[in-house]
Formats: C-alpha cells, structure tokens, sequence
C-alpha cells in the first residue's frame, strides 16, 4: 500500500486516525504498532513471511539491546567502578552477533539475486535494517538506554509514514515522542500541508515525469535522438526527485498527524552547486547514517588524507551497493567518489565561487549521475551513453532514429518539465513558507489534493495504466 | 489568533470526495479498467454508456462518408497520377473483390509502399516513426479506435490532419489498417460490426485500392496474465474477426505474430521493454516482413 493510492487515503489513513486519536498514549502506541503491520501485510500481499521478519528484527534487537545493557552492569559491577568507557567482551560479542543477523539478512536478501533467482526482496528492509541498526550501535555506544518496553521498540522501527522508504530516524529523536507526545489542531493542520505537498509532488510531478522516461524505454535506447536521450534523463531525474521528495514530505506530513516528528529528507539538492553539497541535501537520513556509522568509526578526517579517501571510498562503495543489487550501482557509487574527490581537490572553492558555473555544472552532473543509477544493463548503458554522447561514440549499431522524437515528446510533456524545473528551485517551498497561514494557500492546496485524487482516480498512478496502444 | 483553514477545508473536501472513491474502489470494480481506458480519451466512463457511444460516433462518421462520396469525384485526377506511378501492374478494378497482386512482390522495395495509406494506433505510429516505409501515407495515433477514425486527429507530422482528407485527396493504390486493440474494453459485437462497416466504407471511397487488414501485434504473455481486458485472448479473438471480415469481402489478412510471437503464444519479451509495443528498432524487420508477405 502507497501513501499515493486510494486505499491508502480514503480506507486506512481515516480509519486509522479516528481510532488512534481516541486512543490513550500506551494504546497509542500498541495500535500504531499493528496498525503498521496491518499496512505492511497489503504492502506485501500478506506474505507473512516478510511480516515475521519484521517482527523477529524488532524481538531480536530488543534482546540484543538489552543484553548489551546487562552485560555493561554485570561488567561494572564486578570492576566496581562507576563509569567505564572500555566496553566489556559480552558487549562487543552481542552488537556483533546483532549487527551480523541484521545485515546479514540484508546482504542474504539483496545479493542472494545475483545467484539465485527468484529472491524477492522484502518491502522495505533496507530502511529498517539500517535503522534498527542504528538503535543497536546507539545502545553500543551509549548514547541512549536501550528500551524497556518492545512494542515501544517496535512502533519506532515500523511506523507506516516511515517503514517502506524512509527517512531513517534514529531512536535517541524518535523516543522521546514515543514516550510523550502532544497531537494540536496546528500540528495537523500542518502535517495535512506537507502531506498534499507530497503527494502532488509525487501524482502530478513525479507520475506524469515517469510516463516519459517509460516511453524513451519503450522506444528503446538504440533508436532515440541525442536530444530525447538528454530530455528522457531530465524526466528521470525530475521523476526521481519528485517521487522521493513527495514520498518524505508525506512521511513527515504523517508523522505530524501521529504526533511525531519525522526528519526532513531533502532541502532541494537541485540547487546545490556541487555534488559535495548536493549530497548533503539529498537523502539527509542515508547520508548521516553512512556519516555516523560508516565514515567517522572508519576515522573520517581525522587519520590523514589517504585514509580519508579511502574513508569515502568506503561510504560511496556501500551508499552504492545499499541502492540495489546491481553492478551499475557500484559503478554509480564510484563515479560520485571520484566526483566528490575532484571537488575535494580544488573544485569546490571554484564553484562555490562562480555560482552560475556551479548550476551549469551541476545541471550536467546530475542528470549524467542519474543516468547511471537508472540504467541497470551495461550493454544499455552503454548505448544510452553514446546517445547522450554522440561524438565520443565511435559508430557502432545504429538503428533507425525518428527525427522528430524530440519535439514530440516536448509537446506531450513540455508542461510537466517546466513545472517540475520550477518546483526544483524552491520557489514553491519559499511561497508556501511566506504565505502558509493564508486562506488562498489552503485552496490552492486543496485543489493540489484534489487534482492529485482526480489523478489517482482516473489511474495516473499506476504506471500500467497511462498506456493506451 | 491562529488559524487552520486547511484542516478544515481538506476535512471537508474529503468527506466531500469519499463516497465518490468508496464507489470506485468497490462499486466500479473489475470494469474500472474500462473506465481508466475509454476515460482517457473520452468520457465514457461506465459500461452502460458504452454501448450508446459507439452509436453516437456511427452517425457522424456517416456525415463524413456522405461528405467522402460528394468529394469522391475530384480523385479523377489522383487516379491519373497512379497510373503514372505504378509501374505497369494489372490495376484492380473497382468492385471487383479477389484480386491476385501477383506482380506486386515484383515492385522494388522503394516502390512497394507508393501510393499506400496506413491506418493504425500507436503500433502504427511505432511503424511510421521507426521503419522506411518510403512515401507512404499514414494515419495513425496512440489510442485510435474504429470508433473515432473521423473524430481523431492524425498524430503523425506533415500528413493530413483528418482521415476524410486523406481518403478524399487522393485514391490509393493499398491500404493497411491496424485497429483492434484499443476497442477491446468495448463490445465485442459491436466492434466487429463497427469495424465491418468502417472497411466497406474505406473501400466505398477508395475503390481502386486494395485493402490488407493486420492483426493486431500481441502483448508478451506476463502482461496478457495481468490484464484482464487488453489480453492475447482478446487480441486473438479481434484477429479472429478481422480474418473472417477480410474472407468474406476477400481483403488480404495478414497477421505479423508469427514474426514477434515466443513459444508461449506471446509478444516475445526480447522484443519490447513495455510489453505491448516492439522497440523502435524492430519496426524495420515489422517493414520488411510486410514487403516479404507481398501483399
């Protein structure tokens, strides 16, 4: 189930709220907690398989946590001291033993695709594991106490705004919400704000987008225009935006009508001047988990320039392979090292400098970025490259091009490229920012909702459906 | 004073929208494919108002045949201009139904498609974009239905906008048509006779031309499992209705699955990337087969 689909909208999120609001705080919690299941069991077709791995991930870390705990008071009691910051063996064994169990389903689930076939990879365990993992290595570090109470545990891991695609929370801003949480008429007013922001990011932009990048694989990469490569991959990268973007504003806009307080995800990498910076605004969540617990473990900065490179060639190499079982992932994660290697070197200050050249750079970067990402066949990729770079390609199979490819596809999406190159800038958050309290900000908003309900309805969303033959 | 217009408005819009989408989800189920489909191009979104449509686009496309049959004496001088081109073939009479284009095969392959019309979806457009089909004409949109032929527009750049141009401009020597699929969210009997009387009138106002009706291209297998309306079932049953439509008026049928199909009796997957059209670098060989079939 989809924030994005009418049951989701008109069926469970209503249903759900007028219980959950009736409810006292510990039921609260307990119903949002199978509540949640609920939506991940029509997430997954009721395959309680996916469902009991879930559940054996929240058993299971709760244990380890608490072990860890107990073996730090066995420890300390037998040194007697108060505080020790060297961690007992016991410790170390069950985070290991912990992270090894997570991650090691992970790797199973992602990877086994290499080998065998037929491994479905279930709904969302890349987040959750990453972010049950991350309460874990809190614990381990002490950051945080490990938690009492398991469906607390459990609420925080499976929330629905936040269990099929993020953004990762960590534990240490998420408890004490699960533990007193205050739901105002403001509060809800604003998450319903953020969540038709979402969702028109993600029905009106996003789907429309979509449909383009389909038709260029529809046409197939052989026999595309170099113009129409360029345009498919800004539909791609439009799309991807907009479907992540509006996915975790509507998980934001969730967690305010639930009372928590969801993390931002983006803050409009579009505008970034460099892939430096616009890793620092896409995917806030990812790249703050791989900073705290891949990248500064490893010794960030701190060890010297050499080990500071392989540092980051850590975190992109795992960033990459996290993104999909695909050997076009690691190439991508590679490309953004060296990228990022080059901005380190000297670039960067030039183009924070001379900002126009930043947008100019950027705007050739990311869709060139993406297009490695998208494309998941070599031999494809290989052929879209020649198209969007006709001179380096040296001849090669050539099929038939229709000449007129690009400005047919311009006239059937020329308006939703613009308006989703407008929505990219920030102008949109900036007029929402300035004017929400007002009564016109509401209408507008109320027909975004509704055009991206009319969308749904007439099945826009379901990328099955936009072709007719 | 703080205020929450949007609450309050979204609340009401809403309750306002719910019963409509309770409806859709439950009461409309299992036909909303239909709904989806003839919705997208017109309104026609419950079954019960299908059956009225195709009556209704019947009587205007009646206007434009009798506007065909006033005009049909200015393609005196198209005829002309045939006998020019065609190189020294047994032209087919008017009327006279079986005709064997034995030299036809024999026309170079830069001749084959002269003074031909195609009429198609977005298959057809898919045709025209992607393979040499040299000077032909063609008339052709994604979504095109036998229901809507006079009503659509012509997608395809620097050709007539409108069929009635098209067939009243100029005469033919060949005419392929390619519909079919788009329809089968309609009925089924209606379609057939639709598409009967929608032949009989492209023959009416090209009568020098020889018509050649296409199967429709198959979908792969796994899309045909998932959909319950644009199916190879149904797709071969339309086939099955264009064949006995061409036998018994003695058009050429010619039916390009053998080419695509896999073992499973479906578009092969190798062919396509959104399981319903081939990628653009097959239209050549769809081309070139249909010189191979002669017809």
């Amino acid at each position: 189930m989809v924030f994005s689909s009418l049951e989701f909208l008109f069926l469970f999120l209503p249903l759900f709220l007028l219980v959950y609001y009736l409810l006292p705080l510990r039921g609260q919690n307990a119903f949002l907690f199978l509540g949640s299941l609920v939506f991940y069991g029509f997430g997954t077709d009721w395959n309680l398989y996916d469902l009991a791995l879930i559940i054996a991930s929240v058993v299971l870390n709760f244990l380890a946590a608490t072990g860890i705990e107990y073996c730090r008071r066995k420890n300390r009691m037998r040194n007697g001291e108060e505080r020790s910051e060297s961690k007992s063996a016991g410790e170390k064994i069950i985070l290991f033993l912990g992270l090894a169990y997570n991650f090691g389903l992970l790797l199973f689930f992602k990877y086994a695709g290499f080998f065998i076939r037929n491994v479905i990879l279930p709904v969302g365990i890349s987040f959750y594991t990453f972010q049950i993992s991350s309460y874990l290595i809190d614990v381990y570090r002490r950051k945080i106490r490990a938690e009492q109470d398991m469906i607390r545990l459990g609420t925080y891991l499976v929330m629905f705004p936040q269990l099929i695609a993020g953004p990762i929370m960590t534990y240490g801003e998420t408890q004490r919400r699960l533990r007193r949480r205050k739901i105002t008429i403001a509060a809800c007013n604003h998450g319903l704000q953020f969540f038709t922001l979402g969702l028109g990011c993600k029905v009106l932009l996003a789907n429309q987008l979509g449909n383009l990048w389909e038709d260029v694989r529809t046409i197939g990469f052989e026999s595309i225009s170099m113009p129409l490569a360029w345009l498919g991959v800004l539909a791609y990268s439009l799309q991807i935006y907009f479907d992540f973007y509006g996915y975790s504003l509507m998980a934001v806009g969730l967690g305010k009508l639930l009372g928590f307080r969801i993390p931002d995800n983006f803050r409009l990498p579009y505008t970034a001047l460099s892939m430096t910076e616009f890793w620092r605004r896409w995917h806030i969540t990812l790249g703050r988990w791989f900073r705290n617990y891949v990248y500064i473990p490893l010794g960030g900065n701190r060890k010297g320039k050499t080990r500071q490179m392989f540092n980051l060639l850590a975190v992109w190499f795992l960033t990459g392979i996290w993104h999909g079982a695909s050997w076009n992932f690691i190439l991508w994660g590679l490309f953004l090292f060296i990228v990022l290697c080059v901005e380190k070197a000297g670039l960067l200050q030039v183009l924070e400098k001379w900002k126009v050249l930043g947008h100019l750079y950027m705007c050739f970067l990311i869709p060139l970025s993406w297009t490695l990402f998208a494309i998941t066949d070599f031999g494809q990729l290989r052929i879209y490259l020649s198209k969007l770079f006709p001179f380096l390609a040296g001849g090669g199979a050539q099929a038939a091009v229709f000449a007129g490819d690009f400005e047919k596809y311009i006239a059937m999406y020329g308006v939703g490229l613009a308006a989703g190159l407008v929505c990219c800038t920030g102008l949109v958050e900036k007029v929402f920012i300035r004017w929400r309290k007002k009564f016109w900000i509401s209408v507008l908003l109320l027909l975004i909702f509704a055009a991206s309900v009319y969308g749904m309805y007439r099945g826009l969303n379901d990328p099955f459906l936009y072709n007719s033959f | 004073m703080r205020k929450y217009h949007y609450l309050v408005l979204f609340v009401t819009g809403f309750l306002v929208l719910w019963p409509f989408v309770l409806h859709k989800l439950y009461i409309e189920e299992g036909k909303s494919v239909v709904a989806f489909f003839a919705g997208e191009r017109e309104d026609v979104p419950g079954e019960s108002e299908n059956a009225e449509k195709p009556e209704e686009t019947l009587s205007g496309g009646n206007v434009a045949l009798e506007d065909g049959t006033v005009s049909g004496d200015e393609t005196v001088s198209g005829d002309e201009a045939l006998a020019e081109n065609v190189a020294d073939g047994p032209e087919e009479t008017p009327g006279e139904e079986e005709t064997a284009p034995e030299d036809e095969p024999e026309l170079p392959p830069e001749l084959f498609f002269q003074d031909t019309l195609f009429i198609g979806d977005s298959r057809t457009m898919g045709l025209v974009e992607y393979a040499d089909l040299n000077n032909a004409t063609v008339f052709a949109d994604t979504g095109m239905n036998i229901y809507r032929l006079y009503s659509l527009k012509n997608a395809v750049q620097g050709q007539e906008a409108s069929l009635e141009d098209i067939l009243t401009k100029k005469q033919y020597r060949k005419i392929y048509l390619m519909l079919g699929i788009n329809e089968l969210g309609y009925d089924e009997t209606q379609t057939v006779k639709r598409f009967e009387e929608e032949v009989l009138k492209l023959q009416e106002l090209q009568p020098d031309a020889k018509i050649i009706l296409e199967a429709n291209l198959h979908v792969t297998t796994a899309r045909s499992r998932r959909d319950k309306i644009f199916n190879n079932e149904g797709i071969d049953r339309i086939n099955e209705n264009i064949r006995l439509i061409a036998e018994r008026y003695g058009f050429s049928y010619i039916d390009i699955n053998e080419v695509f199909d896999d073992e499973t009796g479906g578009l092969g997957a190798e062919y396509t990337h959104d399981e319903v059209h081939v990628l653009g670098k097959y239209y050549q060989q769809w081309a070139d087969w249909i010189r191979e079939t002669g017809e």
